[in-house]
């Protein structure tokens, strides 16, 4: 990690980021400074940019700005970070926010992939911490709910698919993964290769953050997805 | 007497348009009659049987009355084709208008209140400072009522299913079928967005009040029309005693407004069944 970190934080309300501010300075962050809407965020971040070491390394940054009409481009957390993206300008972002739609999460980390995302309804210091520290060494950090909303959308999206269901239910039943090949069937009725279904379990374990087999059949009984 | 013979032979086997033919001023028995005399007199020297040339007669009646009808419903067919177009067409320009109403309130009104705020602020008039602030929370959620759902950025599919994992828990299982069977990109946003309202509409319902473990919502297609089905085993209601709540309500007016139709099945301890059907164009 680097040492004294540069950070900006961009919240509308000038209570959360009297907060944040305080939070961050008790955990031992010195360079924090803040803006409480995006287009001044974006002028600031850019501009800094151009002196050599004095860049931002970090941003936290919520979605929802009251906007005062003035800058429509720049309105949003989103579009904050999709301008710096488009300018290929090199910041790790934070998004804290209250929206907590499965919609509007995922479209968030689908399209902008951020470094990590909290939720301000349950957000603690120790969380914050935690986040910063992991997004500064390089790494991610999507709170507890985030991830569940994910794995819940994981799951509704497994359910979808027959054949992912068949490899679930007849999983506990082979011993080797290559005595699957000719039980499990496509919808036109043909067998699967084995190929195609380690790709499948593959990308199951990933869903279901599951770290081997018996812990994918485990999890997969536990989510109500098989019986 | 008569137009020329030949002429009218050449007309009665070329095609079905006699009547043209028939001297406006004499009605059509005369005519038939006259036709009649016609044929005796001199001009089907080649055709001598009479019963032949009447049933020739009546076939191309029957003939042309057939293609009028056939034409006057195929047209009615068209005008309602049209009529429905129309209809989508007029419920899209009202989302966006109502969009654009929605965006001008949220950004310029609400933004001009806020100006306005701050400096009734530094001015210390508190309490036409709170008035204000009450004002513009008014104005922002009407902005918000307004707003209705697009599905340009975020497709529908993923919308479905973004909102069915909204509901997801360990009390409550969702199974969606047959989403991904339906060409989505091809149907109208309207159309969309009646289904996604409905979904959601049925779904919140369910959680609220059925008590259910399981819901099923499945999504069928054919040529013609769309079935959206949202089924629970929780513990229904009673259809004569309950009064229709608002929000199914506004489901069977969303629908009905596109010529669809919307049925619920229940009974007490029965579970629901939303069941929407939508003719697409």
């Amino acid at each position: 990690m680097k040492k004294n970190p540069k950070i900006l934080v961009v919240e509308n309300h000038q209570v959360f980021i009297d907060g944040l501010m305080h939070s961050l300075c008790y955990m031992g962050y010195k360079n924090i400074f803040s803006e409480t809407n995006c287009y001044r965020a974006y002028n600031r971040i850019k501009s800094s940019n151009h002196l050599q070491g004095q860049s931002f390394d970090l941003l936290l940054t919520d979605l929802s700005f009251e906007c005062s009409g003035a800058h429509r481009d720049l309105d949003s957390g989103e579009s904050l970070i999709k301008r710096l993206k488009k300018e290929n300008i090199a910041i790790k972002t934070i998004i804290i926010s209250a929206h907590s739609e499965t919609n509007r999460v995922f479209n968030v980390i689908q399209n902008l992939n951020p470094e990590g995302y909290i939720l301000k309804n349950d957000c603690d210091t120790s969380e914050l911490g935690t986040a910063l520290r992991r997004v500064l060494n390089g790494n991610q950090f999507y709170s507890h709910e985030i991830h569940q909303k994910i794995m819940r959308r994981n799951v509704i999206q497994i359910q979808m698919d027959e054949v992912a269901l068949q490899i679930l239910r007849e999983l506990p039943n082979h011993p080797k993964i290559s005595n699957l090949e000719g039980v499990i069937k496509k919808a036109n009725g043909d067998d699967l290769k084995l190929r195609s279904i380690e790709s499948k379990l593959s990308n199951l374990r990933v869903d279901l953050e599951a770290n081997n087999n018996i812990d994918l059949v485990l999890k997969a009984k536990e989510l109500g997805m098989i019986d | 007497m008569m137009k020329p013979p030949t002429k009218f032979i050449l007309n009665l086997n070329i095609d079905s348009n006699i009547f043209l033919e028939t001297p406006s001023f004499l009605p059509f028995s005369q005519f038939v009659t006259s036709y009649n005399k016609v044929y005796y007199l001199d001009i089907l020297s080649g055709l001598n049987n009479y019963d032949q040339k009447t049933v020739l007669f009546f076939t191309l009646v029957s003939c042309s009355l057939f293609f009028c009808v056939l034409g006057f419903f195929l047209l009615k067919q068209r005008t309602k084709k049209y009529h429905k177009i129309n209809k989508f067409k007029f419920i899209e320009i009202r989302e966006n208008e109502r969009r654009k109403l929605a965006k001008s309130l949220h950004d310029e009104v609400v933004g001009d209140i806020i100006q306005l705020n701050k400096r009734l602020r530094l001015k210390n008039l508190t309490e036409e400072w709170n008035q204000l602030h009450r004002v513009k929370e008014n104005v922002r959620s009407l902005s918000h009522q307004l707003t209705s759902i697009s599905f340009d950025e975020i497709p529908f599919p993923s919308q479905i299913i973004n909102l069915t994992s909204d509901y997801l828990n360990s009390g409550l299982n969702l199974n969606v079928l047959g989403l991904n069977d339906v060409d989505w990109s091809q149907l109208n946003t309207a159309l969309k967005r009646v289904i996604y309202l409905s979904v959601r509409e049925g779904i919140y319902n369910v959680e609220k009040h059925a008590f259910a473990d399981h819901v099923l919502i499945s999504f069928l297609y054919d040529s013609s029309n769309i079935i959206v089905s949202i089924s629970d085993d929780g513990k229904g209601f009673d259809a004569n005693q309950t009064q229709s709540g608002i929000g199914l309500k506004n489901i069977r007016d969303r629908v009905e407004e596109i010529e669809g139709m919307f049925c619920i099945k229940t009974g007490s301890n029965l579970g629901t069944e939303l069941f929407i059907k939508i003719p697409i164009l």
